[in-house]
């Protein structure tokens, strides 16, 4: 069953110099219960996308297409029933717990804000039932519900910002660079806790990452973002053995050297999203670039089973 | 929440016990300038000539005795609460402080409560409409307010509302035919309320308009950028981003998330404001002819009435410290991660 359905996305920002198109024409789909990768180097666009979800973005956003979910488009949905499905059917972990948590406010006060707004007339002794629940699955000790977040870890806010995501099973997950901030141990076990509580609430989860690796151990979908575009997008297990699109390729050159202590890293810079190259926004970069490249963007097309990309060298 | 409890009473008692070693310094500080400023008082009234007088006087004022045995001296009579006679009027300088500090104190507690009303409505409605119009104008606003000299904009209060349209007096601080109150507090709004005489009451309120406003919207100017800058960004902050993430509504967000931790800046600014409200007060008092610190420090300046003026000073200094203290104590209350 598809749990999250985009299409045609689009999220530009209005500033000064002009509007930032930092997501174009997106189209991607979340199954119930799957974990879908998006991977992409920073400023692709692909936080955007994540919060463009939630709809959650700056004033100065200007998003367009559609974002079927709950039963909603969440393009044109209203304030007030956009307001009941985040926190609730949907929620947002973020890259950095250390600035997530409100520092005047105690833990115990950030579930209750949180339970009462979407049940204003849940008891106290209830929602203090529900959040030792959650705390309890991610491993933070109830008792420590009165304390204020300064007096955590990294890793236990990040744990506690799950926890929060956690509180009314919603059905999918974003996680934004979930563990980009934390050391490398914590890193594991806050990834494994996700993981098994991704089967444990049987949410999907979009997972944003700049990291292959995370992509490779924890997801089954995946999608690579380059310039607001969806480059190239199918299982993990595919893309990996056969990167059809020369970005994925790039990328996963860069990682596999890696490991022989070769750094290969894709040269050029990341385009400017106010100014983009023409045609396909990769073609300044790409080693395998054609005259027709530099034209119009390439259409997406479907190369193989399950996979889609969009690049000249995959002719419809 | 034994365990936030116990932090803020240990730091209470913590502050608490610092503020003896902060009174010593002020008070030695105060000390130090007063001896130090070229001239004395003596010399000061009589000309630079040194005649018996002088000397008779300068006997009598200890000014003769070394520096030290006059410093311990000095600390000895402020516990006990002698300041010493002013010279000018030879009245008691603690019972005219006395007398004269209510009158301060409800001037000043009128002017921050316009001050802080005005700034963060100004402030917040910059911050939350940032860019549009109702920020611009409200920017300005502020910005005027603040560059203004109090000197100036109480006598343009006094003409345009005193003297064209007759609503209020132009100074004192109760009109004539009313009898000032018992004393309880010394303010004058408050004791005539407690007297029950509630058409003194509205004669004390009408009097303290002018000058609370003069004063108080200057002081808004300040607060209002303090405010707007604070809220901007906290209503950035990624906590006030992660509650719209889970359904907060945006009115709570606001008064929950963002203006309070907004707050914290504002506060403990609040407490160097009162710094600027003394010097604000001086120049006040004086227009409105308001018989407080203010207009006694101003005098006392005029006059070179040392005696006065020290008096004056140790009891603004204590003042100052009193206050710092409480503000500190309330940012930690808000705030946990003050108490470490
Ligand atoms: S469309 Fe052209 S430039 Fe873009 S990735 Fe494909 S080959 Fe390279």
């Amino acid at each position: 069953m598809t749990l999250l359905d985009i299409e045609g996305l689009n999220v530009s920002y209005a500033s000064r110099a002009g509007p930032i198109r930092a997501v174009i024409s997106a189209d991607l789909k979340i199954e119930a219960g799957q974990t879908l990768g998006l991977v992409g180097e920073s400023g692709c666009g692909k936080s955007t996308l994540g919060k463009a979800i939630l709809r959650i973005l700056p004033d100065t956003a200007t998003v367009t297409g559609s974002i079927r979910f709950a039963g909603l488009d969440l393009v044109t949905a209203e304030e007030p029933a956009l307001r009941k499905i985040r926190g609730r059917n949907a929620s947002l972990i973020f890259q950095d717990p250390m600035t997530r948590l409100d520092p005047l406010m105690t833990v115990r006060h950030h579930f209750l804000e949180l339970i009462r707004a979407h049940e204003p007339d849940a008891d106290e002794d209830d929602a203090m039932k529900r959040t030792r629940r959650v705390l309890t699955a991610v491993r933070i000790p109830p008792d420590r519900l009165d304390q204020f977040p300064h007096e955590f870890s990294g890793g236990m806010r990040q744990r506690i910002m799950i926890a929060l995501a956690l509180v009314f099973n919603p059905t999918l997950l974003v996680a934004d660079e979930p563990t980009t901030s934390l050391d490398v141990i914590v890193e594991a076990q806050i990834l494994q806790l996700l993981d098994s509580i991704k089967n444990e609430f049987e949410m999907g989860v979009l997972l944003i990452t700049h990291n292959l690796g995370l992509i490779a151990e924890y997801a089954e979908e995946m999608a690579v973002m380059y310039a607001g575009h969806i480059a190239e997008r199918g299982p993990v297990r595919d893309v990996f053995k056969e990167p059809l699109h020369p970005y994925t390729k790039g990328l996963l050159d860069s990682v596999i050297d890696l490991e022989t202590r070769e750094l290969h890293s894709i040269p050029g810079q990341p385009p400017d999203l106010l100014q983009p190259p023409s045609g396909c926004p990769f073609h300044p970069r790409c080693p395998s670039a054609m005259p027709v490249c530099t034209g119009a963007f390439p259409p997406t097309t479907r190369p193989r089973r399950d996979r889609t990309v969009a690049c000249y060298l995959y002719p419809g | 929440m034994p365990r936030t409890q116990a932090s803020l009473r240990a730091y209470v008692v913590q502050r608490l016990l610092l503020t003896g070693p902060m009174v010593l310094i002020l008070l030695t500080l105060v000390f130090y300038f007063l001896r130090a400023a070229p001239g004395d008082p003596v010399g000061a009234i009589l000309g630079e000539h040194s005649g018996p007088l002088a000397d008779s006087i300068r006997r009598q004022l200890g000014l003769y005795d070394p520096l030290y045995v006059q410093y311990v001296d000095y600390l000895r009579r402020i516990f006990t609460g002698d300041m010493g006679n002013s010279i000018i009027t030879q009245h008691s300088v603690a019972a005219d402080i006395a007398q004269r500090l209510p009158a301060t104190i409800e001037l000043t507690v009128a002017s921050m409560f316009v001050a802080v009303l005005a700034g963060m409505l100004l402030g917040v409605v910059s911050a939350t409409r940032r860019d549009r119009p109702a920020d611009v104008i409200s920017r300005l606003v502020a910005a005027v307010l603040y560059n203004t000299p109090i000197f100036w904009f109480g006598i343009i209060m006094q003409l345009v509302f005193a003297v064209q349209f007759r609503w209020f007096d132009s100074g004192g601080r109760l009109s004539a035919q009313f009898a000032i109150p018992p004393r309880v507090t010394g303010l004058y709004t408050i004791d005539s309320l407690v007297a029950g005489h509630f058409r003194t009451f509205i004669d004390a309120v009408a009097h303290l308009i002018l000058p609370a406003l003069t004063l108080g919207l200057v002081l808004a100017g300040f607060f209002a950028r303090l405010v707007r800058a604070n809220m901007l960004q906290s209503l950035q902050a990624d906590y006030v981003e992660a509650a719209r993430a889970r359904g907060i509504r945006p009115l709570d967000v606001f008064y929950r998330h963002a203006l309070k931790n907004a707050m914290v800046p504002v506060s403990t600014a609040m407490g160097l404001t009162f710094a600027i409200l003394m010097s604000g007060a001086i120049l006040t008092e004086s227009v409105f002819s308001w018989e407080g610190i203010g207009r006694y420090i101003f005098t006392a300046i005029s006059n070179r009435d040392y005696p006065a003026l020290q008096g004056a000073v140790v009891y603004y200094a204590l003042i100052m410290v009193f206050l710092s203290v409480l503000i500190d104590i309330f940012n930690a209350w808000i705030d946990p991660r003050i108490r470490y």
